[in-house]
């Protein structure tokens, strides 16, 4: 039987590759049952025997008991050629696969002409439908912010950031494939300083949502902090729980936390990735309570 | 020096009492904060002291029991931190402690200050905390503020327990200022003065970090210019424009204009002065807003970056 609402971190900054297995069961000593995994696109350039590489990741997982519940995939800095950025994609399927992972994050293009957006983006979408379905693989949009510029960069939505927007794409694409290939994911700090009402925001994606990225801020800046760490304009934890509860949420409840944990001497990280770990057994708690 | 603090065990990791501390079960409380990692603890006995007045006027509180029932009430208090290995590093008095123009209140504050140095020479706390009192003429603001302190000076010197003024803060226009105490120079003028006074070192620091931060103090440099002053702490955190009393590490230290104190600059300070009392944390705030089932795991991270700060203080 499938586990459900997994307890999870983002992987990628805390582990060097070296000792992976050991710093994977340093994840399941403090409390953690699942990671992200994150790709750049220019990680997958460099990594020349990449099927290599990413077995003996799933195999340290494997041995340490944790899931890789989805991979991340972001875009480096600007996209120059759409089908060198597709090609990325159908790599990151791959290692997917290879990593047994059922969900695969995209973020959405960001481009200033939206209708142009959309094209380009349901292009690159649409793209990877065959792969997605020879592997059973799910792709989940993620909601986005962007920099409106200025001394303070102060962020704005970007694409996805509407619910309504988000579950258009969704359902044009699955509707084009026939089947459910596409998902979503929710940043809940990128949600946070746009202002979003949470727990609509969740019950508007329904069973479209897939995963979660968990992170806190003080709602001005994405500051990627440990929840229920700020008493200014932290995010609605309960509207996300109650959210959550309402749709039957059943993916993994990972933390997108990293910065938030190299704040700390290293030597104390493991002690602040045990408090993530308890807030995030709470969270369940709280989901499955409410049930 | 009046107090026992170079007694203790050098730099022991500790932690108000406030927030979780049940005082009807000491045992049970002493046994958590063990099991948390701390080694001494902030007794913040301001919360149970509760001053109040009777229809006839006058003044009452938890500290009006005698000698004997104070003893009994404190010993098993006293035997369970004895058993779990925690010292009370410090005592937190309640405040306000002086009330302008009600002179039959200042005197019962001064008979609970009396009654709290008793306690605190029981416990073998050597320091207590007072905060100042805030008035907005500078001229009476100081003559108050000496008058209160030098009220203290017998008892102090009876049970041989330090009084440790510490840095505060006001509001102007909802916006936080600096209060009395927030300077170096003020706060070195007020020890030396009342210890002349005394003959002997009965006041000292307490320097709140928090406090400091948020109303754009350089910490490292206000605990050098304190030397041998600075005698105790309260540790906590805050993201500049609020006294949140957070865990330390857990804001952003890279946001404009806000970010949380330096704690590296905090630390060397500490070092170079020497610094041997109690790394005390007052972050209740912080371990509240976690949900009740994190918040074991946030005590352990407050005693884990204690014990981060002791390694780095002594070893650099």
């Amino acid at each position: 039987m499938k586990e459900k609402l997994l307890v999870g971190i983002g992987s990628k900054e805390l582990l060097p590759e070296s000792n992976l297995e050991d710093n994977l069961r340093m994840l399941k000593e403090c409390g953690f049952e699942s990671v992200i995994y994150s790709i750049k696109e220019n990680d997958l350039k460099m990594q020349a025997n990449r099927h290599v590489y990413f077995g003996a990741f799933f195999k340290a997982a494997k041995n340490a008991g944790i899931a890789i519940s989805q991979i991340h995939f972001k875009y480096d800095e600007e996209i120059k050629e759409c089908n060198d950025y597709i090609e990325s994609l159908h790599n990151a399927l791959h290692i997917c696969n290879t990593l047994k992972c059922p969900f695969l994050v995209i973020d959405p293009i960001q481009l200033k002409d939206s209708v142009q957006e959309k094209e380009i983006n349901l292009k690159i979408y649409r793209s990877l439908t065959p792969v997605a379905k020879k592997y059973d693989i799910k792709i989940c949009l993620i909601n986005t912010i962007k920099c409106a510029g200025g001394y303070h960069q102060h962020a704005i939505q970007g694409a996805c950031a509407d619910a309504a927007e988000a579950v258009w794409y969704i359902d044009t694409l699955n509707v084009e494939a026939g089947e459910e290939i596409f998902g979503f994911c929710l940043d809940t700090g990128c949600a946070n300083v746009t202002a979003r009402d949470m727990e609509r925001f969740i019950i508007t994606l329904g069973s479209r949502l897939k995963c979660v990225h968990i992170s806190d801020n003080n709602g001005i800046s994405d500051d990627h902090l440990m929840p229920y760490t700020q008493t200014l304009g932290q995010v609605d934890w309960q509207g996300f729980i109650a959210g959550l509860n309402r749709i039957g949420y059943e993916g993994a409840l990972t933390f997108d936390v990293s910065r938030s944990i190299h704040t700390f001497p290293e030597e104390v990280r493991p002690h602040a990735m045990k408090v993530i770990a308890a807030v995030g057994k709470c969270m369940r708690k709280s989901i499955e309570a409410e049930s | 020096m009046v107090s026992g603090i170079r007694e203790m065990k050098r730099l022991p990791v500790g932690i108000q009492t406030a927030g979780w501390f049940d005082e009807k079960d000491p045992a049970k409380s002493f046994r958590f904060a063990r099991e948390c990692g701390f080694e001494s603890v902030d007794y913040n006995i301001d919360t149970i002291i509760r001053i109040g007045r009777d229809e006839a006027g006058n003044s009452y509180s938890f500290m009006d029991k005698t000698d004997e029932d104070l003893l009994q009430y404190y010993e098993p208090f006293k035997a369970a931190a004895e058993v779990n290995n925690i010292k009370i590093s410090q005592i937190h008095a309640h405040y306000p402690t002086y009330v302008v123009g009600d002179e039959e209140r200042n005197a019962y504050h001064i008979k609970v200050m009396e009654r709290i140095l008793f306690v605190s020479r029981f416990l073998e706390c050597p320091a207590v905390v007072i905060h100042p009192t805030k008035t907005p003429d500078r001229g009476q603001e100081r003559e108050i503020n000496l008058t209160m302190c030098r009220n203290m000076i017998p008892a102090a010197l009876k049970y041989n327990v330090m009084i440790c003024i510490e840095n505060s803060l006001k509001r102007i226009n909802k916006n936080v200022v600096q209060a009395i105490w927030t300077d170096v120079e003020e706060i070195n003028w007020y020890i030396d003065t009342l210890n002349a006074e005394a003959g002997k070192e009965v006041f000292g620091f307490c320097l709140d970090t928090g406090h400091s931060h948020i109303v754009g103090r350089d910490v490292e440099m206000l605990i050098e210019d304190l030397g041998s002053r600075l005698k105790v702490l309260h540790i906590h955190d805050n993201n500049g424009t609020e006294d949140e009393h957070l865990i330390p590490y857990t804001q952003n230290p890279g946001n404009k204009g806000m970010g949380q104190i330096g704690w590296d600059g905090v630390i060397k300070a500490l070092r170079k002065m020497n610094y041997e009392g109690a790394l005390s944390f007052e972050c209740a705030r912080g371990v509240k807003l976690l949900p009740e089932g994190a918040r074991r795991e946030g005590m352990e991270l407050i005693s884990a970056i204690g014990r981060y700060f002791r390694k780095a203080i002594i070893e650099g």
